[in-house]
């Protein structure tokens, strides 16, 4: 260890810049041996070589804390990529730049490629761009807001769509001082999506079968019960006191019993017909068909009630005019709404059925009257099953409201719409659209 | 009762006032050196807990374990406050490393007069 005492200063000078230079190149293990002489020059030299020790030692130290920290890490992110493989959900983590920094295998699939190849790419690459605002914004939020958001969406492909329900989290520095990412997880909700459209279908069905069962009931207990009463009360006096009759009395009571007939039989009529169409047992059979004369065969029908109130019922429908429809229903249709006109029409009133063009495909046929018309809180309640509105005709005539419903059903079948415009005391147009002849 | 213990390489003493004395002698401080010292030290000091003079003058190197050793807990659990006698500039060196590298967690002071540094020992006495 000693050194020789008579080597010179300038010699352990050199020494000292040979050890700084070696130090300064990495080599931690050189020491210097110091001299006898005790003199600031060997006190350099013993710090210089407790210095190289500390470094090395130092060193050591933070390479084997390098060493256990990277092992930790590859360790947490082989648990992660486990975890994240296994998981059936999709995960991905995106930068600010909406590229994609990882992607689980149940993601990638999604594309039909293997992890590797999408991360790195951009989402604007591999979402079509209708869909890429609607993606970006929640993921721009959770960025700028730091708080998780949840999203349910359809993502549409073009060849197929799927429901998603994704949340996406902030990934913080772990000083929590920046976001550096967004954390995405989604799964596939296609099914319960499916599932749910179809209760909430199923429910809307229920609820207008649970409508459509009521108005029949109703209908029944109180639109068919009362003609009903009247026809047995008439029927029991004629059968008790027919002696007593005078042959005019006979004649009015049979008019009067004629009359109850036919309501009764129009009513049944219709409620026969409703109740093929809920069943789904009626069938739509449309073809070229002359609407002039389906009028006029409809105003047939019910020409004996309205020369009785001396209403004039006017066809201004073109000769010859053609649609394309099923015969019966729309002479059920047309029947109903003359009838109508007729019940809400006073005495000395007119009628009038009349078309005009509605577009290129399509014609517009109105039934038209100087009648009572209808209360404007009421328009809106005609055609649905769940409202309940019936009122008496000007001559006290009964009415159910089935009817309109029925007219409703019957011009939908059709591809049409029908609807009501009127004012109290200025009478009533109902109108309705026909494909013309293809 | 022992006052006085000589190792291979320390001198272990109790001064009148009670203050602990340990004299470096040997030129290079290893970690197994100190090992023995600390056994003497408890010795002389019975377990209590002492102010130390520790002399220097003749260190030439510790070794960085040596170093950690004097500032782990077992030794500085023996000691209220630590005055350091230095003289060259090699032993001042050392001092300064143990200070700035080790921080002992007492009050710790380098003197190139020995008297004055029992003056101050004198202070952390009981």
């Amino acid at each position: 260890m000693k050194q020789n005492f008579n080597i010179s200063n300038d010699e352990r000078i050199s020494k000292i810049l040979n050890a700084i230079m070696g130090v300064s190149a990495g080599d931690y293990q050189i020491r210097l041996i110091p001299s006898e002489k005790e003199d600031d020059i060997d006190a350099i030299m013993v710090g210089l070589n407790m210095l190289a020790e500390e470094i090395q030692s130092t060193k050591y130290s933070l390479e084997e804390l390098l060493k256990e920290k990277t092992d930790n890490l590859s360790k947490s992110e082989s648990k992660f990529h486990t975890l994240a493989n296994f998981a059936s959900e999709q995960i991905f983590i995106i930068n600010k730049d909406f590229v994609i920094e990882y992607m689980n295998e149940s993601a990638a699939k999604a594309f039909n490629a293997p992890p590797d190849y999408l991360i790195g790419k951009s989402i604007d690459e591999l979402f079509p761009p209708q869909e890429l605002e609607r993606m970006k914004a929640p993921m721009a939020k959770a960025f700028n807001t730091g708080i998780t958001q949840h999203v349910e969406r359809e993502i549409k492909f073009p060849h197929n769509s799927l429901w998603v329900s994704t949340s996406y989290a902030p990934v913080w520095f772990s000083d929590r001082s920046q976001i550096t990412s967004v954390l995405g997880i989604s799964r596939d909700i296609t099914e319960r999506k499916r599932a749910e459209n179809e209760i909430k279908e199923k429910n809307e069905q229920l609820i207008k079968l649970n409508a459509e069962k009521d108005k029949f009931f109703s209908i029944i207990a109180h639109d068919l019960k009362g003609p009903f009463n009247g026809f047995l009360n008439l029927t029991e006096l004629m059968a008790d006191s027919n002696e007593k009759f005078s042959p005019d009395e006979f004649i009015e009571y049979s008019k009067l019993l004629n009359e109850a007939a036919r309501s009764l039989y129009k009513l049944l009529e219709n409620l026969l017909e409703w109740a093929q169409v809920q069943k789904g047992a009626i069938n739509f059979t449309p073809k070229d068909s002359d609407l002039s004369k389906m009028v006029s065969q409809s105003i047939e029908t019910i020409f004996q009630r309205a020369l009785q109130k001396r209403i004039s019922i006017i066809n201004e429908i073109v000769h010859a005019q053609k649609v394309y429809a099923d015969e019966k229903m729309i002479s059920t249709v047309l029947r109903n709404l003359l009838s109508n006109a007729v019940k809400f029409t006073r005495t000395d009133g007119k009628a009038i059925v009349k078309s005009g063009s509605f577009d290129n495909d399509t014609i517009e046929v109105s039934v038209e009257d100087n009648g009572v018309g209808i209360a404007e809180k009421d328009i809106h309640k005609l055609f649905k099953i769940e409202e309940k509105v019936s009122s008496k005709g000007t001559d006290g005539e009964s009415s159910t409201g089935l009817g309109l419903l029925l007219c409703k059903e019957f011009i939908e079948m059709h591809g049409g719409k029908i609807w009501v415009e009127s004012e109290l005391g200025k009478g009533s147009k109902f109108k309705f659209t026909l494909h013309k002849t293809i | 009762m022992n006052n006085e213990i000589t190792t291979s390489s320390h001198k272990i003493l109790q001064l009148d006032d009670g203050i602990i004395k340990l004299i470096c002698f040997t030129r290079d401080e290893t970690i197994e050196k100190a090992r023995i010292a600390l056994d003497a030290f408890k010795i002389i000091s019975e377990g209590k807990k002492n102010p130390l003079l520790v002399d220097i003058r003749q260190q030439k190197s510790i070794s960085r374990e040596a170093r950690l050793f004097y500032s782990g807990k077992e030794f500085t659990d023996q000691v209220t406050s630590l005055a350091f006698v230095v003289e060259s500039a090699i032993s001042k060196v050392l001092a300064n490393f143990f200070l700035g590298l080790n921080k002992p967690p007492y009050p710790t002071r380098l003197f190139t007069n020995e008297d004055e540094a029992i003056e101050w020992l004198k202070n952390y006495l009981k």
